[in-house]
C-alpha cells in the first residue's frame, strides 16, 4: 500500500508525545545527508531510508519507471527522472510533496545539479537532448540539440560549462549552459572500427558512459568502452591534458571522496584499474568480477567496494595495500551504491529481492538488510555532500 | 522554448575526422562546398561525404539500446550449441561477435579432441573482440595482422586469452556471408591453430569501416585501413580447403 506522507515538525511532536509511532518529516537541507532515497522502477515511486535507524521511513510516488534520484540541498529539493512517462518529479524535502512534474523529451534518465544547486541538467538518452531546468521556479529553460545519447553528465567548477558523456559516440559534447549550445566535442578515442557488413549492431556498442571529476572540480576522466581509452579533461580549459588505455571494455572512473584516486571497473576482463589523479598513471589493476555496476569507497577511502551484477555480489579492495582482501556475497542483482557523508555505511540497491544491503565500511561486511523497498529497487543516493552515481 | 542546435563547426569536425581516418575513392567536398550546400545540416554534409567513397560508404539509422542492454543485463547470444557430429566433434556456431562472445564460446567449448567452429552466418562485427575469440585457440600470436591506411601500417597482435587445451583438431566451417572479421578469425586461425577451412569461398571484405556519429539517430560509415594476414589472401575472398562436412541447417 503506497503511504502518501505530508507531515510537519509539530506533527513530530505530537506524535511523539501521544506515544504513537514516530511520525517522519524531512525538517531541513541540513538533514538532508541522512536519508537515502530509492527509485523503485516497478513500484513508480521513491522509497525515503533513514540511515540513524537504518528503517524504511517514507515514499513518495513519481512517475513510471523512476531511474534516478538527485537531491539539491540549497533548496531542499530532490528531482526523480521517470523515463518511462518522460517526466521528472520534482519534490519538496521538507514536505516530500511534489511541487511539480515537469514533461522533458524522450527518456530523461541520467541528472547532474549545478555547483550552486539551483539549475538542473537533465539527459534524454532517446531523443540526443539535454534539457536545462530552473530548480527555483520549476521551469525548463532550454532543450539543447546535438548530443548522441546523452549518458552522463558533469559540469566545470563555475557552472559555466556542462559535459556530456555519448553512449552513442567517441567524444565528450561540452555545452555553454548561458548559450545553451553544443560549443566544443573533445575526443577520447578514436572513431569506433568495424571489420563488419556495413556498421554492425550499434546498440551493444558502448562509448562514454560518464565524466567523472575529482572532488575539487578540476579534472574530468572520460572512458570509451570500446576503446579501452580514458581521456584526462581540464574542466575549466575544456583541454585534453592526458590519455590512457586501460583493460578491455572499460565501464566508467569512479572518484576516492579524498581525491587521490579514479577507480574504473574493466568489463571486458574482470579486472579494476587504479588510477593516480596526481601523477595520472595507473597504479594498480586489481581483480575485479563480472558485470561490474558500480565502485564505492569507503572507511577514510581505505576500502573501495566495487559491486558485481553479474555474480551478484561485491569486491572488497584494500587501497591501502592494493590488493582484494574478500568478497561481500549480496544476493539477486546489485544495482549501484551510495556511502553516507562520513564514509561509515555503504547502502545498495538490489533489484532481484526489492531489498537494500546495509555495509559497514569498516568491519567490510553486512550489518542489515532493509525489506520491502519496493519493487525493483534501481540505486540509492543522497544528500549532504555524498558522492552519488548512477548506472 | 529557446531549442540550440549543432554550428557549422560541427560539419568542419565532421570533415577533420573523416579526413584523419578514411580513404576516399574519389575527392572529398571542401568545407566551403559542404557549408554552401548543406549549412549547418550535418546529415546533409554525411550524405554528401560519403558519395565520394564510390558506393562504399553509407549513411545508416542508429539502433539504440535500451537501459538493459546499457548495463549488461540483455545482450543478444553469440554462440550456438548444435550438438555433435557422427565423429564426435563438437559443433559450434559462433554468428557474431557480441560484447560477450569470448566468454560465451570459452563455456560453450567442450572437452572434444575434434571442434567444429561454423562461421557462415557471422558477417563480422568488432575486431578486437575477433580477436580475443582468436586468442582461446592461439594463444599470443604478435603481429597476426596488419592495417594499412592513412596512418600507415600498425601490426596488431593476438592477445594472450587462451589456448584452450585439449582440442587437438580445429574445423572452421564457412560461406559466402561470411565476412570481414568471421573470414579473417578463419585465416587466422588456419595460419596459428592448425585449423582446416572447410566450405565455400567467403564473402571477401577485407577492409575495416570506421564509424562517425552524425546525429543521434544516423552515422556515417566509411571505409578506412585494409587489413593483411601474413600468409593468407582475403581479397576475393577466403579459399577453402575442402567442401562443407554434414552439419545441421542454420
Amino acid at each position: 500500500m503506497k503511504v502518501p506522507v505530508r507531515l510537519t515538525a509539530l506533527a513530530t511532536l505530537m506524535a511523539a508525545a501521544l506515544g504513537a509511532p514516530p511520525a517522519f518529516a524531512l525538517d531541513d537541507g541540513a538533514t538532508a545527508g541522512r536519508y537515502v532515497f530509492v527509485p523503485n522502477r516497478g513500484s513508480a515511486d521513491i522509497a525515503v531510508i533513514d540511515t540513524r535507524t537504518d528503517r524504511l521511513v517514507g515514499r513518495v510516488n513519481v512517475g513510471n519507471v523512476p531511474h534516478q534520484v538527485v537531491v539539491s540541498d540549497t533548496l531542499g529539493k530532490f528531482v526523480a527522472s521517470n523515463t518511462k512517462d518522460n517526466t521528472i518529479s520534482i519534490v519538496d524535502l521538507a514536505t516530500l510533496k511534489t511541487g511539480a512534474t515537469m514533461r522533458l523529451d524522450v527518456e530523461p534518465e541520467h541528472m547532474e545539479i549545478s555547483p550552486n544547486g539551483w539549475l538542473l541538467a537533465v539527459g534524454n538518452i532517446g531523443a540526443g537532448t539535454v534539457s536545462l531546468i530552473s530548480l527555483k521556479e520549476n521551469r525548463e529553460l532550454a532543450r539543447v540539440q546535438g548530443l548522441f545519447e546523452p549518458h552522463n553528465l558533469t559540469f566545470s567548477p563555475d557552472g559555466s560549462l556542462l559535459y556530456v558523456a555519448n553512449l552513442g559516440a567517441n567524444h565528450v559534447s561540452v555545452i555553454d549552459v548561458a548559450e545553451a549550445s553544443v560549443i566544443n566535442e573533445i575526443p577520447v578515442a578514436d572513431p569506433t572500427a568495424l571489420a563488419a557488413r556495413g556498421g554492425g549492431d550499434s546498440a551493444e556498442f558502448q562509448g562514454i558512459i560518464n565524466v567523472t571529476k575529482t572532488p575539487d572540480g578540476r579534472l574530468g576522466f572520460a572512458v570509451h568502452g570500446e576503446s579501452g581509452a580514458l581521456a584526462v579533461i581540464d574542466l575549466r580549459t575544456q583541454r585534453r591534458i592526458k590519455s590512457l588505455k586501460l583493460g578491455h571494455l572499460p565501464w566508467r572512473a569512479y572518484a576516492t571522496a579524498d581525491g587521490r584516486y579514479m577507480l574504473v571497473p574493466n568489463n571486458g576482463d574482470g579486472t579494476v584499474s587504479v588510477i593516480s589523479t596526481a601523477s595520472l598513471e595507473v597504479v594498480a589493476t586489481l581483480p575485479g568480477a563480472e558485470d561490474m555496476t558500480g565502485v564505492n569507497t569507503g572507511w577514510f577511502e581505505t576500502t573501495a567496494f566495487v559491486i558485481s551484477r553479474g555474480e551478484d555480489k561485491v569486491v572488497v579492495l584494500d587501497l591501502v595495500e592494493m590488493r582484494k582482501v574478500g568478497e561481500i556475497a549480496l544476493p539477486q542483482s546489485p544495482e549501484t551504491g551510495v556511502v553516507t557523508p562520513d564514509g561509515s555505511k555503504l547502502y545498495i540497491a538490489l533489484s532481484g529481492s526489492n531489498r537494500v544491503a546495509v555495509i559497514d565500511t569498516r568491519a567490510r561486511k553486512i550489518v542489515t538488510m532493509i525489506e520491502d523497498v519496493g519493487e525493483g529497487p534501481w540505486g540509492t543516493s543522497m544528500g549532504g555532500g555524498a558522492i552519488n552515481y548512477c548506472h | 522554448m529557446p531549442a540550440a542546435g549543432a554550428t557549422d563547426a560541427a560539419v568542419d569536425r565532421l570533415l577533420a575526422a573523416v579526413e584523419a581516418y578514411a580513404s576516399p575513392g574519389g575527392a572529398l567536398p571542401g568545407r566551403v562546398a559542404l557549408r554552401q550546400r548543406c549549412g549547418d545540416d550535418l546529415l546533409c554534409a554525411a550524405v554528401l561525404i560519403a558519395d565520394a567513397f564510390d558506393g562504399r560508404a553509407t549513411v545508416e539509422r542508429v539502433t539504440h539500446p535500451d537501459t538493459d542492454t546499457i548495463r549488461w543485463v540483455n545482450t543478444r547470444p553469440s554462440v550456438r550449441v548444435l550438438g555433435r557430429a557422427a565423429d564426435g566433434a563438437a559443433l559450434i556456431a559462433l554468428d557474431r561477435f557480441g560484447r560477450k562472445a569470448k566468454r560465451e564460446l570459452r563455456a560453450a567449448l567442450p572437452a572434444a579432441a575434434h571442434v567444429v567452429l561454423d562461421l557462415r552466418a557471422n558477417r563480422g562485427g568488432d575486431l578486437d573482440r575477433m580477436l580475443e575469440v582468436a586468442g582461446l585457440f592461439t594463444g599470443r600470436v604478435d603481429n597476426a595482422l596488419y592495417l594499412v591506411g592513412r596512418n600507415g601500417r600498425q601490426a596488431r597482435a593476438i592477445p594472450a586469452t587462451g589456448p584452450i587445451s585439449g582440442i587437438a583438431r580445429l574445423t572452421v566451417v564457412v560461406g559466402p556471408q561470411t565476412a570481414s572479421s568471421a573470414e579473417m578469425l578463419a585465416a587466422l586461425l588456419r595460419r596459428h591453430a592448425r585449423a582446416e577451412i572447410a566450405g565455400d569461398r567467403t564473402s571477401g571484405k577485407d577492409y575495416l569501416v570506421r564509424i562517425f556519429p552524425v546525429h543521434h539517430d544516423w552515422r556515417l560509415v566509411l571505409p578506412a585501413e585494409r587489413v593483411e594476414i601474413p600468409g593468407e589472401s582475403l581479397a576475393g575472398g577466403l579459399r577453402p580447403d575442402r567442401p562443407a562436412p554434414e552439419l545441421p541447417p542454420q
